[in-house]
């Protein structure tokens, strides 16, 4: 046995001439929390609902341990889905809410009663069993359909953006509710979003789509550290982006002179270099490459941006006490190890 | 706070009395002593007693009641089916005005449509004909006012109660109780159809159940409306 819950294989689904997924393949572990990431319109949610048994692909195959998922009929698959809308039915309480997937099972009144209020105990949702969806807070009316979705047990739960539609303080608590749920009832879960913050605090490994392709799979951290392509690095966090020229052992930059990184794009070539904000240090100078246009205060750092002689806008994270202001004119430093190139 | 004149309401109160008007008139000859229902010779509630014992009243009021309930009853299913049924083949406008044809087309035509129907299938007319043409009436009003606040609701939870394993039957079952529940206080149907109904009638007992039928109609609207309140939810 492979440790994979989830094998998708060259995946193809296109709506009319519009291409959602072009022959994607991806694993996904057993008790992951795994987030599909990119903008609206790279193909995330339609990956998520072939999952959920709402559309079925052109081509390909999606295995659950082995065996054909596609095959299960949606009623039946062991896969569950909290919806961004949360899409609980307005006319039954929480409790009717949270039981009504275990209804459609051949379990006992008393049996179903039973696990009902085992997942409200282990939610805290006690307080609300007789309330109504519209009685409720949107936080609280998240942890209804988030329990009501694994209550039927699911191997697979399916989160769509479960945390945009909630406000900043709640967001953190969910955050942590999630991943607490998710070690408790030990299933796998996949996260669909276009937010990479989202993504980044809650996965353990993430999918970056873009135009129906997956353009990287990695950890949060292996994706901010190094992005395999531009498209990663440009979505992922904060960071400057500068187009140069490869040098033999390294790349020529306006601005930022001959900088030496190992690399195989030869030279002559026209490549994009990453630098994250953070890894910048600022030299005043009199003759420096360029100037500071805007300097603010950001609590525990300074946000300070700058404009290239090449005309290139540079974003730098600077120690709170820095004394630079707007007008100044600076170097910029860095160690070669950071620069990413593409 | 300044109150400011508002000319809207002012007209709105003066559109309320012109409505209402008539119906005033019928319960308060419904009191009169008078044989004669347009002349006052004094108050009396002797109607409200001989009514009971004017028979063709009582059968008709019968009939009626059992018409009404069944064609309620009918109307609501068959109305509430193809407003999701509608609903879901994103129809258009073409078949959506359609199907609420008979609510708009003129009473008159509707009836010698469905006469001539009834005469070519050769059925004849009884209260089964009576129920079948108050059905093709009402459910084109039942249409209307379902599509209009069942495009309201949230399809994911089609998708829900699939995804929770409900079958195609209980799906729609689901659909059907939101989509009834969900027809909140704004729906003004009813009272404009009781006031309608009601005419300038020639005796006094036409008045008393007038306004008896009015009684029991604005306690089933004010009850309607406090269920539809508390169940409505979106």
């Amino acid at each position: 046995m492979s440790g994979n819950l989830l094998e998708i294989r060259n995946l193809t689904k296109n709506f009319g001439s519009v291409t959602a997924l072009n022959n994607i393949s991806l694993d996904i572990k057993t008790n992951e929390m795994f987030a599909l990431l990119g903008p609206s319109g790279c193909g995330k949610t339609t990956l998520l609902r072939i999952i959920a048994g709402f559309e079925y692909p052109d081509s390909g195959q999606v295995l659950m341990n082995q065996s054909d998922l596609l095959a299960i009929p949606t009623r039946t698959r062991p896969v569950n889905l909290m919806f961004q809308s949360y899409a609980l039915f307005p006319h039954m309480d929480v409790f009717s809410n949270i039981s009504y997937g275990l209804t459609n099972t051949s379990l006992t009144k008393e049996e179903i009663s039973k696990q009902t209020f085992e997942i409200i105990e282990k939610i805290g949702l006690q307080e609300h069993v007789k309330k109504k969806p519209n009685q409720l807070s949107g936080g609280q009316q998240q942890r209804v359909a988030l329990a009501r979705a694994i209550a039927r047990k699911p191997k697979i739960l399916l989160l769509d953006e479960p945390l945009s539609a909630l406000d900043k303080k709640i967001r953190q608590e969910m955050q942590i509710e999630l991943k607490r749920i998710q070690h408790e009832f030990g299933i796998t879960f996949i996260i669909v979003t276009h937010d990479q913050d989202e993504a980044i605090s809650l996965a353990n490994r993430i999918a970056v789509f873009d135009r129906g392709e997956i353009k990287q799979v990695s950890s949060p951290q292996e994706l901010y550290e190094n992005p395999t392509n531009e498209f990663v690095a440009d979505f992922i966090g904060d960071g400057n982006l500068f187009k140069a020229i490869s040098t033999a052992n390294g790349f020529q930059h306006q601005s930022l002179g001959e900088v030496a990184v190992a690399h195989n794009y030869g030279s002559g070539k026209q490549i994009s270099v990453l630098l994250r904000p953070e890894n910048i240090s600022l030299v005043k100078a009199a003759e420096g490459t360029g100037e500071i246009t805007d300097a603010v205060f950001a609590g525990s750092r300074k946000n300070i941006t700058i404009k290239l002689r090449s005309n290139e806008i540079v974003r730098v994270y600077a120690d709170k006490s820095a004394s630079l202001e707007i007008g100044d004119r600076v170097n910029l430093s860095f160690k070669p190890q950071d620069v990413r190139v593409f | 706070m300044h109150k400011r004149f508002n000319l809207s309401a002012v007209v709105a109160v003066f559109v309320i009395i012109f409505l209402y008007l008539p119906i005033t008139a019928v319960v308060g000859l419904s009191f009169n002593k008078s044989s004669n229902s347009l002349i006052w010779k004094g108050f009396s509630l002797d109607w409200y007693k001989t009514i009971w014992s004017n028979e063709p009243i009582m059968s008709s009021f019968q009939r009626t009641i059992f018409v009404a309930v069944v064609t309620t009853v009918l109307s609501l299913v068959i109305g509430t089916t193809i407003s999701i049924g509608l609903n879901k083949m994103k129809a258009g406008g073409f078949l959506r005005t359609f199907s609420t044809a008979p609510a708009i087309v003129p009473d008159l035509v509707l009836a010698i449509g469905l006469l001539t129907t009834f005469s070519i299938i050769s059925m004849s007319l009884s209260l089964t004909t009576v129920i079948i043409s108050h059905t093709v009436f009402c459910t084109a009003f039942v249409v209307a006012v379902v599509l209009a606040r069942i495009g309201l609701i949230d399809p994911s939870i089609e998708e829900a109660s699939t995804d929770l394993g409900a079958s195609a039957v209980k799906t729609l079952l689901d659909e059907f109780v939101i989509a009834f529940f969900t027809n909140g206080p704004e729906t003004p149907t009813l009272p404009m159809v009781i006031y309608s109904m009601i005419r300038f009638g020639v005796t006094p007992e036409i008045n008393v159940l007038g306004t008896l039928l009015l009684a029991i109609s604005f306690v089933g609207v004010i009850l309607a409306q406090r269920i539809g309140k508390v169940a409505d939810s979106i």
